[in-house]
């Protein structure tokens, strides 16, 4: 990608910044939730350990930042952002069982350590040596930077690619996008309403800026193939961000800084440049790895792994089926279980659907517990990290969510159907089924007190 | 090589395991909707704002606009809704000369596939408030 020594110092300490900023900010997230929901927590054990005890996150959050201090101070060291990358594992855990949802947002600079680092040592298995001279050390962060940035792309191409493969919703489809403008229109007199109601009256713009996103999110692996074309693509993925801020009033903040880093050639600038090192001096032995051994290593497993997209994957699909490897369901942590009271795993439902494993967590039950009210329970039954829901089912005092899958509503439509009615036979008439639900629940030993009390 | 082998990498590793730092599937709106819901303030005008633009509030009890007895119109916000109680009620106080308002949840749809949007209000709650946190009383 023709990075000079400067360049690559600029993105290595801008990432770090980067990561440091976002690991104090995590961590103050999950602290400032957890606490509100120890006794619930106590159930998915080690990761309910961690977020209710704020010592603990700002403990691993320390362990983090010592790990990115080493990585940006070390040009060959692998240790620092590997510990980094577990310790942020782990506190991302926490903040998905404080907040009910993963904070995708700091995934993005992730994504680059992980690269860098992988890089580095991949460029090691190729017989460069960091140690054994600069110019040696230059191209294995050259091999560190390119790694990192190929792996950057994924988020958009893996955003493209959940688009592409969605089962309901096609390029043309302007109606998703102008419902999700709607619910989300700003005042009138602002910018961002004259856009939004500029859009939702004119579906043909909406069907442009669908493949436009597409464009430029499918493209991102553009950014690895020179300077030029980098600051093209980052401009133009500044420019998809800048829209979806100004419609959607979404600001993701890492990649809008990332690509900024990443696109532009900042350490050309006069009074940059002299802060980031010498002028790289050429090189006169420059070393390479083989370029036949890559091809030979990384090939087949490329190959390999692309090839797992054709292999269909449907069980995972299944909005009932809450296994942890399930992409779709976004968020897996909380309560876990087989069995809450009388729902256990392997409970028939109908038509062919069942209970898999019982899984009870959410912003808004944790939202119910702090704003004090005790009069629902919530149960969500299809978890997905669309913020969008849909009530199916109120029984009484219960309430049955839907969240958007793979599977339209009304295929889960005979499951809720079916869930509904069991519920209903635990209470009898006109008495309390969250009651009933929470009384079998804690009479097998599975403690959902705090869900809610008899209204 | 390596970038197209991490590359792959990125695209199966979310897919096939789900998320787990630092890869995800990154599908926000990939998932279609049909209708949009939104929690609004009306006034007697007929005017609609946001619930913050109202500085305090005097409703009859403590707001719970996350009830689920509350507009079973198959389509709820719980985040907004959460928001929106919090909000009123750390503003709530007497403001015997506040203006009568609803906050209502407006229900967007589209009838028919690019045409014009079709407006579907429900009141949640009635309550007097002031624009400004000095007014009303």
């Amino acid at each position: 990608m023709g990075l000079d020594a400067r360049q690559l110092n600029l993105w290595r300490l801008g990432i770090a910044a980067w990561l440091a900023l976002e690991t104090v900010l995590m961590a103050a997230m999950t602290a400032s939730e957890g606490g509100l929901y120890k006794s619930w927590l106590d159930a998915p054990g080690t990761i309910g350990a961690i977020t209710t005890r704020p010592w603990l996150i700002w403990l691993i959050a320390a362990v983090a930042l010592g790990g990115i201090v080493d990585f940006a101070r070390r040009r060959d060291g692998l240790l620092g952002g590997i510990i980094y990358l577990v310790a942020m594992a782990v506190l991302d855990r926490g903040f998905a069982a404080a907040h009910g949802t993963f904070g995708l947002r700091f995934y993005f600079s992730g994504l680059l350590l992980l690269g860098w680092i992988v890089g580095r040592i991949a460029a090691r298995v190729l017989g460069l040596d960091p140690r054994r001279s600069p110019a040696e050390r230059l191209e294995v962060e050259r091999f560190a930077a390119t790694a990192a940035l190929a792996l950057f792309t994924t988020a958009y191409v893996n955003a493209c690619a959940s688009k592409l493969l969605a089962p309901d919703l096609t390029w043309h489809d302007a109606d998703h996008l102008r419902l999700v403008i709607l619910s989300r229109m700003m005042p009138e007199g602002t910018l961002s309403h004259a856009l939004q109601a500029f859009l939702v009256s004119h579906p043909n713009a909406v069907r442009f800026l669908n493949v436009y996103t597409l464009i430029i999110e499918g493209g991102a692996p553009l950014l690895l193939l020179g300077p030029r074309i980098r600051m093209v693509w980052g401009t133009l993925l500044l420019s998809f961000h800048l829209g979806v801020y100004l419609s959607l009033q979404i600001f993701w903040g890492s990649a809008i800084y990332l690509v900024t880093l990443l696109g532009f050639p900042w350490h050309r600038l006069p009074w940059l440049s002299a802060r980031l090192g010498p002028a790289p001096a050429p090189l006169t032995a420059a070393p390479a790895a083989s370029r036949a051994r890559p091809l030979l290593v990384f090939a087949p497993l490329a190959l390999a792994l692309l090839a797992l997209w054709l292999v269909p994957i449907e069980p995972l699909r299944n909005p009932v089926d809450t296994n942890p490897a399930d992409g779709s369901t976004g968020m897996q942590l909380g309560a876990r279980t087989d069995r809450v009271g009388p729902l256990h795993a392997g409970l028939p439902m109908s038509a062919g659907w069942q209970v898999e494993t019982l899984h009870v967590t959410h912003d808004a039950i944790y939202a119910e517990l702090r704003a004090g009210n005790t009069r629902h329970v919530t149960m969500g039954m299809a978890l997905a990290s669309n913020p969008s829901y849909g009530s199916l089912r109120d029984i009484g005092d219960l309430a049955i969510w839907y969240q958007p899958t793979d599977t339209a509503p009304e295929d889960f439509a005979p499951a809720v159907d079916a869930l509904a009615a069991f519920l209903q036979t635990l209470a009898p008439e006109g008495q309390s089924v969250a009651a009933a639900l929470q009384s079998a629940a804690q009479a097998d030993g599975f403690d959902i007190e705090l869900l809610q009390g008899a209204p | 090589m390596l970038a197209l082998f991490l590359i792959a990498v990125g695209l199966t590793v979310p897919r096939v395991a789900g998320p787990h730092y630092p890869f995800a599937r990154f599908h926000m709106f990939s998932q279609r909707w049909t209708t949009a819901p939104r929690l609004v303030v009306r006034d007697s005008s007929g005017g609609i704002d946001e619930v913050d633009a109202w500085a305090a509030w005097d409703c009859p009890e403590k707001v719970d606009l996350m009830r689920v007895d509350l507009c079973d119109d198959g389509s709820r916000h719980p985040e907004e809704a959460h928001k929106a109680s919090d909000f009123i009620n750390s503003r709530q106080r007497p403001l015997p000369a506040g203006t009568p308002v609803e906050v209502i949840r407006r229900l967007y749809s589209f009838p028919r596939p690019g045409g014009p949007p079709a407006v579907e209000d429900c009141v949640l709650l009635r309550c007097k408030a002031s624009r400004r946190s000095g007014d009303g009383t």
